[in-house]
């Protein structure tokens, strides 16, 4: 069993892996905690559904969805952290809240509050190895967060715009004083953050075969306590933080108790910040 | 006067109370707390459990408030050693955690909830009446602004608006940041069990979710749309989120978005609330 | 520029407050508590229930020549906001009667209100048994939970033949509450239930529970819930090599389950206070007139057996109102010893706790992606 609930945590984790980059990297770029990442993450599910459900063409389903979950957060960041950057931490983190609700309940009456089901087919294959089952949708989700996360690892370091990025998260002061346009990182940044939960969203709209307006609330604060567990500010910290957070749970409702499989996020959370506050990988 | 009018104004006193009680750790010391409705809830819980095993009404309210300090005290101790920024992180986890306890112990009667909370008794009666309640919960609410006030302009209120303004230098200054912070959140956790001990007698049932995540935001905002620190702006955010939802009724479906979207509307063009001080938008505090 | 705000905020307190006092006085009023927000799939479905009652009674000339209203509330899943609502309705819009709250928890709160008000309520689908003792004003209209368990149970062994079953709840009181009476019922029959997981509302992975069920043989799988965990749940059981009978209570009576599961959903089975294919003339007017509702709207959610409810119980309450009176006791005194009385749920009375009588409880089995009766 344990290699199988590995397997399970392991898919589960890559999921949490990608929202927390985005947590990560807006945190570590603005210093804000953007609690409506979770809705990002669910408006990226929604444009891939509506779109697979009007067309039939799956690729365009994933880039209509992962163009929906970027259009929501650049607007968030248009409007809900821009003109509140700087001042006192409650301020933007009460209007990430608010954009949260806001974000969610139109959701609730655009779509309708029920579930939807993903609208297309999977063979239910699955490959053994050592006594544990693999889907052939785990497979996917773990092969495509791995692909995303190479991705950006590559942009940030590799390319000009991601070492801009880099650049002003260190100290966006020095940043700008070497001619860097710094609104033109915290744009991108969104973007990247976006994409990546949007993808996320996807990905769980088809594993879970439930598209659901509050969908994004629970993955959302685990796929936080991800990012704060990893390390806020450091990527491969999220992605650590992500799996380690998603094997944790599935080891913890197997041998602890199920009852509590949620709370062994926050639990972890909590131990974490005390113990050792800057996360697993953070920097001081 | 109408029933309904009463229940709503009920609410608005016990609301004020949590928003003043948040107020402390918020406002005055500077300390951000999203957890806040799980010391509500604990208070609630007390209560209303040492009341059904049979003690009286102050008793279980007065132990409702020290059993909420004591577990404040207990939050505090590890809570306070991170950075600051991660502190409003701990909170959360704190009110997730036991609103999850809430859900899986006997005694709280799990996800069921406690039914059958005995009334407030006041010299042996048990007091039914709303007019009559609500007139104890104006009178305890007084109470706690005149203490309050009392707090804000004395040493301890002047050592935490030093902390909260920056608190390197007030270390410098020979304060006790740790004992001063430690103070702030004891104190906040304190009253807000006394409210949560009224909310429990009140309503005679209470279940986990009413203190869970949703409940602590709700709280966050009536502080911050008030304005952050400010006692009478406490009340308004209170009194003015506690109506808003009962005005809304007719428009049920949209009372979410519209609840959402002024949050983010007093952020962008009001962030130091309705009677806070205008200081509070610019940088703050420490370096980032 | 302070005292501007103060102004604002006081005026629209009075003015909403205020504004709700203003009502007609030509009609009779009953409430309506129901999961609006929250209740994808049983909410919206009861309210249309309430809805298609109303328009027939008052196409057939209200009520002794008054026209019925009806004020929905929103419970929010909360019992506060239960409360709040129930508030509402009896002083502000006085109404004598309420159809409501939808779940356990809410009408346990809002029930003592109600015993001390004196006024009626009649909860359409709460099944916590803590329910027929919470007052002679609190009326039920769906079946117990111990005798949806009593029936399952009885037919999991004489029919499918379980002997090992296990249990995966939704972790709130009707999850939990029909674990509980489930397992006493199997152990009533000398079936010892092998093991539970449970998991929370919001839930969409279940693999960490499945596995660790998994590590035993069993041979019947019951999730007690909600559909939109017991569906993802029965999915992903599946898609994991579990070939396991599955069973379910009547939160899975939806097509909205059969399409969230998909195939995983074929051979469920599970119970149901409605069944469509009953044959009388009022069954006949009632799934016409909400298939027509159901059709007219894609996002309409599909759920007749929630709406079958209301609409029985909105009629029973009419009925008391029209030949008894529109005081409470007069309405208890109706309703109390009603029988047989003409429903779309079946021949309906109420025992000495308020709890409805009909010829029992329905059980389906998913056959082809549609519900087949089978008992």
């Amino acid at each position: 069993m344990l290699l199988q609930q590995l397997v399970n945590g392991l898919a589960a984790g890559c999921v949490y892996a990608l929202v927390a980059l985005g947590y990560t990297m807006i945190f570590g770029i603005l210093g804000i905690v953007n609690f409506a990442q979770g809705e990002i993450y669910m408006y990226g599910a929604f444009g891939a559904v509506l779109t697979l459900a009007a067309t039939g063409n799956l690729v365009l389903a994933i880039v209509a969805g992962i163009a929906a979950a970027c259009l929501v957060g650049v607007l968030l960041e248009r409007f809900a952290f821009r003109p509140v950057r700087g001042m006192h931490p409650l301020i933007p983190l009460i209007s990430a809240i608010g954009a949260s609700i806001f974000l969610s309940s139109l959701a609730r009456l655009i779509f309708g509050p029920e579930d939807r089901s993903f609208p297309m087919e999977f063979h239910p294959h699955s490959y053994q190895f050592f006594g544990a089952e693999i889907t052939e949708l785990q497979l996917v989700i773990i092969l495509v967060s791995l692909a995303l996360m190479v991705m950006l690892w590559l942009f940030l370091n590799l390319t000009k715009h991601g070492k801009a990025i880099m650049a002003v998260a260190m100290d966006s002061d020095a940043a700008k004083l070497s001619g860097i346009n710094v609104n033109a990182a915290y744009v991108t940044t969104f973007l990247l953050g976006s994409a990546m939960s949007g993808v996320a969203g996807i990905l769980m709209a088809m594993y879970y075969n439930a598209t659901a307006p509050n969908m994004g609330l629970l993955p959302g604060l685990k796929a936080f306590s991800a990012a704060i567990l990893g390390g806020v500010g450091s990527i491969p910290g999220a992605i650590i933080g992500g799996l380690v957070l998603g094997v944790a749970e599935n080891l913890g409702a197997a041998y602890l108790s199920s009852h509590f499989k949620d709370a062994f996020a926050f639990i972890a959370l909590v131990l974490v910040l005390i113990i050792r506050p800057r996360g697993i990988l953070g920097r001081q | 006067m109408s029933v309904y009018i009463l229940h709503v104004l009920i609410m608005v006193a016990i609301f004020a109370m949590l928003a003043l009680s948040l107020n402390i750790s918020v406002g005055f010391a500077g300390l951000v707390s999203l957890g806040h409705a799980a010391f509500f809830g604990i208070g609630a819980y007390a209560s209303g459990i040492i009341m059904i095993k049979g003690l009286g009404f102050p008793v279980a309210f007065g132990s409702a408030g020290i059993i909420t300090a004591l577990l404040g005290l207990a939050l505090a101790l590890p809570a306070l050693r991170v950075k600051d920024d991660y502190l409003a992180i701990v909170t959360l986890g704190f009110g997730i955690i036991v609103e999850i306890i809430f859900m899986n112990l006997d005694i709280t009667g799990g996800t069921d909830g406690l039914v059958g909370i005995p009334p407030v008794t006041l010299c042996g009666n048990p007091l039914y009446s709303k007019p009559g309640f609500l007139l104890l919960c104006v009178v305890i609410l007084g109470f706690m602004i005149v203490s309050m006030y009392t707090l804000k302009n004395s040493k301890i209120g002047r050592a935490w608006a030093a902390i909260r303004d920056n608190d390197i230098t007030a270390s410098f200054m020979g304060i006790n940041i740790y004992g001063y912070k430690t103070l702030a959140i004891v104190v906040s956790a304190f009253w807000a069990g006394l409210a949560g001990s009224l909310y429990a007698h009140y309503t005679a049932y209470i279940n986990p979710h009413t203190f869970g995540m949703h409940t602590s935001i709700m709280i966050l905002s009536m502080v911050v749309l008030g304005g952050i620190g400010s006692i009478p702006g406490a009340l308004l955010g209170a009194a003015l989120l506690t109506v808003l939802p009962e005005v809304l009724r007719p428009l049920a479906d949209y009372q979410d978005i519209f609840y959402g979207g002024l949050l983010v509307a007093m952020m962008v063009f009001r962030p130091q609330g309705i009677m806070g001080r205008v200081k509070i938008t610019e940088i703050f505090g420490g370096a980032r | 520029m302070q005292r501007l705000w103060l102004l604002v905020m006081v005026a629209m307190v009075v003015l909403g407050l205020g504004l709700s006092e203003a009502r007609a006085a030509e009609e009779i009023k009953i409430g309506a508590i129901l999961r609006l927000s929250q209740g994808a799939s049983d909410g919206l479905p009861a309210k249309r229930g309430v809805e298609i009652a109303v328009k027939e009674i008052n196409a057939a000339g209200g009520i002794n020549g008054k026209q019925l209203k009806v004020i929905f509330e929103d419970e929010k899943d909360s019992a506060p906001a239960s409360v709040a609502a129930y508030q509402k309705l009896v002083s502000m819009d006085k109404v004598k009667v309420i159809i409501g709250p939808m779940m356990s928890g809410n009408v346990l709160a809002v029930a003592p209100l109600a015993q001390r008000d004196k006024i009626v309520i009649v909860t359409p689908n709460g099944t916590s048994p803590k329910i027929s003792d919470a007052g002679e004003y609190v009326y039920r209209g769906c079946t117990r939970i111990d005798k949806q368990a009593a029936s399952l149970t009885k037919y999991a062994k004489e029919s499918l033949k379980t002997t090992k079953p296990v249990i995966l709840y939704s972790n709130e009181p009707y999850g939990k509450g029909c674990n509980d009476l489930f397992t006493k019922c199997f152990a009533e029959l000398g079936i010892p239930v092998i093991s539970t997981e449970s998991f929370m509302v919001g839930d969409r992975d279940f693999s960490a529970q499945l596995t660790k069920l998994k590590q035993k043989p069993f041979d019947l799988l019951f999730i007690p819930g909600y559909l939109q965990e017991t569906a993802p749940a029965i999915s992903q059981a599946r898609r994991m090599g579990i070939t396991a009978q599955s069973m379910g209570v009547f939160g899975d009576m939806a097509p909205k389950y059969i399409e969230l599961a998909g195939k995983a959903s074929e051979g469920h089975i599970n119970c149901s206070e409605y069944d469509e294919d009953y044959n009388t003339p009022t069954n006949k007017k009632f799934k016409d007139a909400y298939y027509k509702i159901v059709k007219a709207d894609t996002k309409e959610p599909n759920n007749a057996m929630f709406a079958a409810i209301t609409y029985d119980m909105t009629r029973l309450v009419s009925t008391a109102i029209a030949t008894k009176g529109g005081a409470p006791d007069q309405m208890r005194g109706y309703l109390d010893t009603v029988k047989d009385f003409d429903g779309v749920t079946g021949k309906l009375s109420f025992d000495n706790n308020g709890d409805v009588v009909k010829q029992g409880v329905y059980i389906f089995k998913v056959v082809k992606g549609k519900y087949v009766k089978v008992k």
